[in-house]
């Protein structure tokens, strides 16, 4: 029989186009330990929906039902959902992002990986950090306002991060 | 050709915002920590979409020369049958780019998709299947931004052009027209003359040469004082050759690719038979130091004039390596050789067209060598109503070749084993004699 040739390319370690499509499911199931068993289900079949169609956006719906999964236990510092559903919420995000510019019938550089998932460290190690610190503020009974409260806890987020990402940026040459 | 924002961005900060507006609703911190990482994720990523698509660079790689330096750029494929894959070095920069969607096709249909580093460099090793000039690797690409919130368009494609050489046959023997008329070379002529071999002893005549006298037989045969006899002997003399290629298809040997005319299949295609016959009798003929014009049926502008010696060589190498299917000009084209000239017809002779032409040479007294350039043909891939429409289409093929044996030319299938192809080139080569 005769053979068909194909070219072939050689850039290191190559990941199939499909994996942050299926990583996307795969972390989605997390959401059976962290939120109750319905919006557990719906949670997993818009991962399935954004696996499928990453530009239908649902990996964030996936991630939105995680997120608001949280209200149905009580903040408790010593939870360890609550810290879960952040890095988790987070993950679904950076694969959401590679599935949609990423080939499914293509591949992955293993090296391309390095970045996004450096710069969700640096943002999750703020992140945690604080969510423990006001989970635990939140134990002491502080009388304070619960509304603006959860607005100074996300500006601290945000501000911890944007500080420690840009100090972890390689400086650029001029 | 600027940039433009993903949807991404859209997601991330619409979940992150309404996380945050239930968080304060609700009065739950914890939850508005998650909503803001959401959107400090697409802050810390919100960049300037750069104007420009990410450059490609490609760079073709000797086989020796990639082994040992990668970085090193280097002249691309070598003379006679080349290597079996051809490396390319492809640089990739995207400015501010963290991805790069490089997708790279080879031999204009097999197509490679992959995100890459922002600046990468990979290697495509792209086989060579055939010869001839083609499009070897063409790679364009898309810079995309931190998390994908942008992407520029996608770059002009850097396209990489080959010409592969054919391979190159020994021909030990040789062909010539019945008739040479030229004054020197390495073919035995049919006249007198000199530097061939012995024709006759007769006595010696006004006009003979004083060192053709053959001393010896003057001696033995001579009966009185001033007989003389000469030697003469056959002149030698170069040969005329138009080589012809019928680029009107080009086919492989399996009849079930013959609608698709799939390019990585690892089969050689009619034309590349014909590129190979074309080159190897070419050299061959050059090398005995006679005349050949090259005459494409397809083009007007394919012709090379008839010459012989080193640049004629360099013209022929390069007319024969630019070889591609096209359609036939005219139906009535007759490519136009000089008289008594041996016509070589390179051909599928699956149509008419090149029967009439050899009739017509055959008729205006030329010898012609027809030389059947259809790869050896295998039944694969054939469903029974291609096996039976092959069977029809290669029946009238043989009718079509009989009748070019008919007519008086030299028939000869090229891509058979080299012992039968010398054979039959011998059995052309003494023909000529017996004339």
């Amino acid at each position: 029989m005769t053979a068909k040739l194909h070219a072939t390319v050689d850039a290191g370690t190559v990941l199939p186009g499909m994996l942050p499509r299926a990583a996307i499911v795969v972390v989605s199931c997390a959401a059976f330990a962290l939120v109750p068993l319905p919006a557990a289900v719906f949670a997993v079949m818009l991962a399935l929906v954004a696996a499928l169609v990453p530009a239908s956006l649902a990996a964030w719906g996936a991630a939105l039902v995680i997120g608001l999964g949280q209200l149905a236990h009580p903040a408790d510092a010593g939870d360890v959902r609550s810290y879960a559903a952040l890095a988790v919420v987070h993950l679904l995000h950076v694969l959401a992002a590679l599935a949609m510019v990423v080939d499914v019938r293509g591949g992955l550089q293993l090296r391309a990986l390095r970045r996004p998932l450096l710069r969700w460290l640096w943002i999750q190690l703020p992140a945690q950090a604080l969510l423990a610190a006001v989970l635990s503020v939140q134990r002491l009974a502080v009388p304070i306002d619960g509304g603006l409260f959860a607005i100074v806890a996300a500006a601290c987020v945000c501000a911890a991060a944007v500080v420690i990402v840009l100090l972890a940026a390689p400086r650029r040459r001029p | 050709m600027r940039g433009f924002r993903t949807p991404v961005a859209m997601g991330g900060i619409l979940a992150g915002l309404l996380l945050f507006v239930v968080a304060f609703v609700l009065g739950r911190a914890d939850v508005a920590v998650t909503g803001g990482v959401l959107v400090t994720a697409v802050a810390i990523a919100w960049r300037r979409v750069p104007p420009a698509p990410p450059g490609i660079l490609l760079t073709p790689l000797d086989r020796d020369a990639a082994e040992e330096d990668a970085g090193a750029p280097g002249p691309g494929p070598g003379p006679g049958p080349g290597p079996q894959t051809m490396r390319v070095r492809v640089d990739v920069s995207g400015p501010d780019a963290e991805l790069v969607r490089v997708v790279a096709t080879a031999l204009s249909v097999d197509v490679h998709r992959i995100a890459v580093t922002g600046s990468s460099s990979i290697l495509v090793r792209v086989p060579l299947v055939h010869s001839g000039i083609r499009d070897l690797l063409a790679v364009t690409g898309e810079s995309v931004g931190a998390d994908g919130v942008w992407a520029t368009r996608p770059a002009e494609p850097g396209i990489l052009r080959s010409a592969t050489e054919p391979a190159t046959r020994a021909v030990p023997f040789l062909p010539v027209p019945h008739a040479l008329a030229g004054m020197s070379g390495a073919h035995e002529a049919t006249r007198a003359g000199d530097g061939g071999e012995f024709l006759e002893i007769r006595p010696f005549a006004s006009g003979d040469r004083l060192r053709r006298i053959d001393w010896k037989a003057t001696a033995r045969v001579g009966r009185a004082p001033g007989d003389l006899y000469v030697r003469k002997t056959y002149a030698t003399s170069d040969a005329t050759i138009a080589i012809v290629v019928d680029d009107g298809d080009d086919l492989s040997g399996l009849t079930g690719d013959w609608m698709t005319g799939d390019p990585l299949l690892d089969a050689p295609r009619s034309l590349d038979v014909a590129r190979e016959a074309a080159w190897s009798l070419a050299s061959a003929y050059l090398d005995a130091g006679d005349q050949v014009s090259l005459h494409v049926l397809s083009r007007a502008g394919g012709t090379v004039p008839r010459g012989s010696g080193a640049r004629q060589r360099e013209r022929l190498r390069a007319a024969i390596v630019q070889v591609a299917a096209g359609q036939r000009i005219g139906r009535e084209r007759t490519p136009r050789v000089v008289p008594g000239a041996l016509v070589v017809v390179l051909s599928t002779f699956l149509d008419d067209d090149v029967v009439r032409l050899v009739d017509l040479w055959r008729a205006a007294g030329h010898r012609v060598l027809a030389i059947d350039t259809l790869p050896r043909l295998r039944a694969e891939r054939l469903t029974r109503e291609l096996a039976a429409a092959s069977r029809i289409v290669l029946g009238e093929r043989e009718d079509r070749l009989r009748a070019v044996g008919a007519s008086g030319a030299d028939v000869l299938a090229w891509d058979a084993p080299a012992g039968e192809r010398a054979a039959a080139l011998r059995g052309f080569a003494r023909a000529r004699r017996r004339r």
